[in-house]
Order: structure tokens, then sequence, then C-alpha cells
């Protein structure tokens, strides 16, 4: 996924580069040197005026002595027309100079451009990272409003709240209609599994009306957000009521935020789903892109797991609900990603990521995709300035950019991250519908089932 | 009367003579351990061996044999070409000729006409737990009867990449030993030498017998040191002590071996059951001594007691850790699973860059 996503953005990127590259860029001004041409600056030296020689009366054109008023003139408009040419000259030698200058300039930074509808991308990234900081509760209905916000401004927070309080209201009816005791966790997980799995007939006293709601599907097509981003969004998925890997999950622990229940969120390879525990202090899966309990069997069997992945627990753990906020962060910065391509918020939101969870894997690989990124619109700019290989291979700046690329994508592969392609990704998908899966699915739900209080 | 007396003096001299060849060879490991000798994994498997061989074995003849089949290995590196460009191309031929002298027949000509040729090593189905005959787990008979199991072909092929100066590194699986290998082009990838594949992770897993906390918890699937290594010939020396000895084992030495293991080796699970077992039996030898009916009757004495807990809660951690017993025919089904699917379990591009020439 990373060499694909890599090309993606870099075919973005570049793309809004040159766009960009239209906007006026400040360059630093450098002072001109004057020594550098000594002979032609000796040329403006006007001394000696009084006592004029002939050859410096040949020099600066100085009329000889008696000359009619006429011929003065004549003169002294010549004499006008060479001072002219004389600034225009040394106008044309700075100018050449500073461009000279210029050919060399390289920027180690991307181009940042200060549109105003980015403050909402600046407002999301301070509110999340007041939360990590500690300054504000944990809350991820609001954490996921902001990211989505920020990459959909249209987006209305009073319809997103009441949407999901809507499911929130459906989960504890049915928990009420079933009379499973209100404080069991179990009990509310598997209500709110159900709710997204299944059709569900409740009846609402307070408005005197039967509530039917139905199973939230999976969307199949372009499941990866990447024709139309909205697709990775919980909004989406409550407006359509389908969604996919990303959103499913999400809107899952949403649900369990409102009803607080205590589920986690945890990757695999391409993937996130959610995990949970039961009373014995066994942890369970659930699969919400094809509503199944899964086991962690069935996790490996996508063949894209390695070892090291489950010992540095990027993989098949569950997140705590700081580090459900640092993906919250990554997604962030993948939706900004997306809209203005990368700078200086994009390397902004891994630091913060990093600095909270050092082996969150979108952040790492999002900061390895930036410094690529760097890199190569370095490359771009010698390139375009025809500057050549041998400078390029001795800037120090440039270099030191190239090995944080290097570095970042080792570090991905020290995580134990293996590139899984898109085909498998839907095939292993596919094979949770196989007959022992299924099995597997139907004894968990009898256990968990049996663990749920009924009032 | 006189006989009997006899009889016992004699089975205590042999004992004590063979007792003293383990605690040499306990000794030697130790050393290797405290840094007091530098470690040599080909050593501490021969002196494993040679202490449950009465010392019958020589390590002058080990030693000609691996140089041997090390020269052999030599020969065959440079005669392969794998398709990789990495900068680290000689390890990696290193590596596959280690892996074609085990696993292929090959011939190597003197001159036209003379050669000879080697054949490969095979698995042997037979007892390959080593519970009738413990030497079924020796490099040493692997050597001489050209079969192994799970335990001495991985344990070739590691003292094979040290002598040619590449790093090997042993794996532990549920009842399984394997090989895990690192290259600058692909990571770290698996070869598995009981079939002669290199199967991804995904295969170790499909036992069914490894629980996700033993991953995390690096229990198996992941490389162990020099001195990890070292602790798995100690638990190795201890078990062997047990089969031989059986019921009149000194549990005090077994007990030691796996104190000293696990010091350096803490999740390693062999040591950790081991070290459970014998204290299990320990207490069940004081219950048959104290005529005890449950191991409530021996809670009286505190010390029983607290025995008694300190054995439990071994077990506890030995399942908390991830542990899951795995029955002998489970093992087999899922060791011979690999050559039936092939085709979702095996890492092709290592594969590919095996077999050719």
């Amino acid at each position: 996924m990373l060499v694909t996503k890599f090309m993606y953005t870099s075919i973005l990127t570049l793309h809004i580069l040159t766009v960009q590259g239209q906007v006026p860029v400040s360059v630093e001004p450098k002072p001109f040197q004057f020594d550098v041409y000594p002979d032609k600056v000796v040329k403006f030296n006007t001394g000696q005026v009084n006592n004029p020689s002939a050859s410096i009366m040949a020099t600066y054109n100085i009329p000889p002595a008696g000359a009619s008023s006429e011929e003065q003139r004549r003169y002294a408009e010549k004499d006008i027309r060479r001072y002219d040419m004389q600034i225009a000259q040394k106008q044309k030698l700075i100018d050449d100079a500073n461009g000279a200058l210029e050919a060399v300039h390289i920027d180690y930074e991307f181009p940042f451009s200060d549109l105003p509808e980015k403050n909402l991308y600046f407002d999301a990234f301070n509110y999340l990272k007041k939360v990590l900081n500690g300054d504000e509760p944990i809350n991820l209905e609001a954490a996921v409003f902001f990211v989505e916000h920020a990459y959909n401004p249209s987006l209305n927070y009073n319809e997103f709240s009441k949407l999901l309080g809507n499911g929130a209201n459906v989960i504890g009816l049915k928990m009420q209609q079933d009379k499973i005791s209100p404080d069991d966790n179990i009990g509310k997980i598997m209500t709110t599994f159900r709710f997204l799995s299944d059709t569900l007939k409740v009846y609402s006293k307070s408005t005197e009306t039967t509530i039917t709601t139905y199973p939230k599907t999976y969307d199949f097509e372009d499941f990866w957000g990447r024709k139309d981003y909205n697709k990775m969004f919980v909004s989406k998925l409550m407006k359509e009521g389908s969604g996919q890997c990303h959103s499913l999950p999400l809107y899952f622990l949403l649900l369990c935020e409102r009803i607080n229940a205590d589920a986690s969120l945890a990757f695999a390879p391409n993937h996130s789903f959610i995990k949970f525990k039961d009373k014995r202090g066994n942890w369970h899966n659930l699969e919400l892109t094809n509503a199944m309990l899964t086991s962690d069997h069935f996790m490996v069997e996508s063949g894209y797991i390695k070892a090291e992945a489950i010992q540095n627990r990027i993989y098949l753990e569950a997140l705590t609900k700081k580090q459900t906020i640092v993906q919250c962060l990554n997604d962030l910065a993948s939706g900004y990603i997306k809209k203005y391509g990368y700078d200086s918020f994009v390397k902004a939101c891994t630091e913060l990521a990093i600095e909270n969870d050092m082996n969150s894997l979108s952040a790492h690989q999002i900061n390895a995709n930036y410094y690529m990124m760097l890199d190569s619109y370095i490359k771009y700019q010698y390139e375009k300035k025809g500057i050549s290989k041998e400078a390029y291979q001795q800037d120090e700046k440039a270099k030191s950019i190239s090995d944080s690329a290097t570095g970042a994508n080792k570090f991905i592969e020290r995580l134990g991250y293996t590139d899984m392609p898109q085909d498998v990704y839907e095939a292993w998908l596919k094979s949770a519908q196989t007959e022992a899966n299924k099995q597997q699915h139907k004894k968990e739900v009898k256990v968990l089932g049996g663990m749920i209080e009924i009032k | 009367m006189k006989k009997v007396v006899l009889y016992i003096l004699l089975i205590g001299s042999i004992n004590c003579f063979a007792q003293e060849q383990y605690d040499l060879a306990f000794s030697e490991l130790k050393g290797m351990l405290n840094d007091s000798l530098s470690i040599s994994f080909k050593r501490a498997v021969f002196v494993t061996e040679n202490a449950y061989s009465d010392n019958q074995l020589s390590y002058e003849g080990f030693n000609e044999h691996i140089g041997l089949l090390t020269r052999s290995c030599s020969l065959i590196s440079k005669q392969i070409e794998p398709l990789y460009n990495g900068r680290d191309k000689e390890n990696v031929k290193k590596y596959a000729a280690v892996f074609k002298l085990m696993t292929d027949t090959l011939k190597f000509y003197q001159n036209e006409k003379d050669y000879y040729s080697t054949i490969p090593y095979m698995y042997d189905f037979d007892d390959f737990l080593g519970d009738k005959d413990w030497r079924k787990m020796f490099v040493t008979k692997l050597l001489t009867t050209h079969t192994g199991n799970c335990h001495s072909l991985p344990f070739l092929y590691k003292i094979l990449c040290k002598e040619l100066d590449v790093k090997a590194y042993l794996a532990m699986a549920p009842n399984h030993t394997y090989i895990k290998l690192w290259c600058e082009k692909m990571g770290w990838y698996n070869t598995e030498l009981t079939s002669g594949y290199f199967p991804i992770d995904a295969w170790i897993m499909a036992s069914g017998y490894v629980h996700l906390s033993a991953v995390q918890n690096r229990v198996y699937m992941d490389t162990l040191s020099d001195k990890q290594s070292i602790a798995v010939c100690l638990i190795d020396l201890a078990k062997g002590y047990e089969k031989k000895y059986g019921d009149k084992s000194n549990y005090n030495f077994i007990a030691m071996c796996c104190n000293l293991a696990l010091k350096y080796y803490p999740q390693y699970v062999n040591g950790l059951l081991l070290k459970a077992e014998t204290y299990k039996k320990v207490f069940q030898n004081e219950m048959v001594r104290q005529k005890a009916e449950y191991p409530s009757d021996l809670f009286s004495s505190p010390e029983g007691k607290s025995f008694f807990d300190s054995m439990q809660s071994q077990y506890v951690y030995i399942h908390q850790l991830g542990y899951r017993k795995m029955p002998d025919e489970m093992y087999l089904s899922w060791l011979t699973e690999l050559k039936r699917e092939r085709e979702k379990y095996v890492n092709k591009k290592i594969q590919d860059l095996n077999s050719s020439k």
C-alpha cells in the first residue's frame, strides 16, 4: 500500500506544487558584492572633471571650451543618455547576480500556502493536541467530527450528534426489550453488534412509535476512499447506512462511548476491527465488514502479519483510548494530504502522533511518505534549475532528508510491516465466509450470549 | 545380601561418574552464559550430547565432520548465483548453500570423471520427540544417520552458518524449532528444514496452538540470542539427564539447570515447563514419602504450602504467557500441512530465490 500510496500522492503533490509555483515565493534578499566586478565598477568613478585631459574628455564626453549652447545641450543630452545606460547596465548586473543566486537556491521545505479554509485543520489539530496533552477529556465523538468536518466543511455537528444519538437510543431500547442488565458490558457490546449487523424493531414509549433499523452494510465500491475520501467517514456511514473497514469500527466505538461500553479499536494489515474483553479476561474480535466474530487465526490467515508486527503490537493489539485519538490525528493528516498535499502541517501531525504513540504504524507511514516526497521535491528543484548531479550529491541538507526517508522506511520494516496487495485483501475479507469461520462465529455468539446478564 | 550391597555400590559409582559428566557439561555451559568462556553453540551442543552419551563422543571427530560439511557449503556457495542483488549477497549465498547441502542431492566433481555426492538430510518421523530414545534429538545422530528432527536439523544449520561466518537464528514454535534469517531486501524470513520450505509466519500460527499473547510475549517466533541458544542447550542437558535417570534423577540438578537457563531466557517455555514438572515431581515424591493422599495434606507445614503455591503459580504463568499444549498428532499434521498447502504458506520470493541456479 505504501508504494501505491506514494505513487498516487506523488502525482497529486507534484500537481499541487506546480500550481503553487505561480504563487510568489519570498526569497531572502542577498547583499550584492561589488568586488566581484571591480573593472566595471571603476568606470562609475567620475573624478577629475575639473581638470580634464584629452582622454578623460573623450571618455566622459565633456564639451570643448567655447562650445555653443546648442552644442553644450547636445553634449548634456548625450551625457544623460550615457548615464541612464550606465544605470541600466548596473541594474542588469544586480539582476544577473540575483538571478544566479536564485538559480542555486533550493527550498528544503515544502511551500506552505496559507488558505483560509485550512483553519478548520488547524482547529482540529489544536483540539487533538489538547486532548493528547490531557488538557481536554477524551471524547472520541468530538475528535472524529473534528477530523471529518475539517475535510468536509459542509458537515453539521448537530446532525452528526443527532444521528449518533438515534443509534444509541435504539441500542438502549433493544437492551430493555431483551431485558439485558443495563450495566452489562458484554450485553451492551452484543446489542451494539446486533444494531450494526441485524434488522432491529423496537418500540419507543416516549414517541409511541416502533423504530426499525437495518444492518449497516459493507460498501465494496472504492472501499479505501481513493476516489472519494468521504467514503472513509462515519458521517457518510450514518447517512447512507453503508461503510467500510475504517468507518464501521469507528462508528461502533462512537456508539460504545455513548452507551458507556468498553471496546477497543485494533488493526490488521490495511484493516481495522473491534476487540473487547469478556468477564474471564479473554479477548474477542468483532469483524464489522462481515458482521462476524472472528478468531486471531483468521486475522493472521491473510498471510501479511509477521511475528515482528505482533511483537511490536502494531497489529491485533487493542488500542488504548489515547492511541485511538492518535489514530484520529493520523486520519486528520491523511485527509489534509488528500486535500492540500504535503507541507509542515503534516510534519506537525506525525510528530505529535509519534510523540504520543511510539509504534503508531500510520504515523510512521505518513512520516516516511513525507520525507520521500520532500526528497523528490528537492530532486525536482535541482532538475528544474539544471544544477549538476554532483552538486546534489554534495548537498548535506538534501542528503539528510534523503537519509530521513530511508530511515523512516527502515523503521516501518522493523515494526514488521509488509505491503499487502488490494486483491489479496479482498480475497482475505471474503474468506471470512468459509464454513470454518462461520462455525467459529456461531460458537462465539453462543459463548458470549451465555455471559450476558439478564435482569 | 553382599551381592545386593555391591550392586547398589556399583550403580552408585556409575551414577557418580555420569553425574560428573553432567556437572562438567553444566559448568561449561554456565561459563558460556556468564562470559567466563567464549560462547560456542557448536561446543554447547556437543557437551550436551556427550554428557548423555557418557563421554563416549569425540569432539575432534565431531569437529572434523562439521569441518567437512562447512567446506562443502563453501564450494556450493561459490557455484550458486541467486537472483538477489542486495549488498549482503555473499551472506545470502551462504544461507542458500547450507540449505542446499541439507535438503538437496548434490554432486561435486573433483575432475572430469570423479565426483562425490551428498544426499539430503531427511526428517525422521519415528519417535520425533525422543520419547523412546532421547538420542533421536541429537545432532551427532543426525550426522551419522542422515535423518533428524525439528531439533537437530535447525541446530546443524545454525552450527554450519556460524562456521561460515554468517548469522542464523533459532526460533521457537509449539513443539518445534526453526531457523530465522535476515537479508537486506526481504527482511526476516523463515527456513523450515524438516520439509525444505520457506514458510511465512502465518503457517507457524496456523498450527492453532500459537496463542496471540505467546507471540506478543516473544515466547514463540522470536529470534534467539547467542546466550538464549545456550540456555536451550542447558534445558536439553537437563531433559536428557531426566530421561537417562528417570526416578533416580537428582531433581536439584534439573532445577539448577532450569533456573540458570531461565535467568538468560525467562520466557523459554520448555524451561518453564520442565521446572514446573520438576517441582510437581518433587512434591509428589514428598506426598508418597509422607503417605499423603491429597496435596492439601502437606499444607500443615508452611514449606509444603508455599512449595505447592509456587508450583501452581508457575503453571498459571506458563498459561498466561500463551502456552497451549499441542498433541503429538496435531504437530505432525501441521508439519505436513506445509507441503499440502504450499500455495498458501510458502514464501514465494524466498523459494524462487533459492531454487534458481
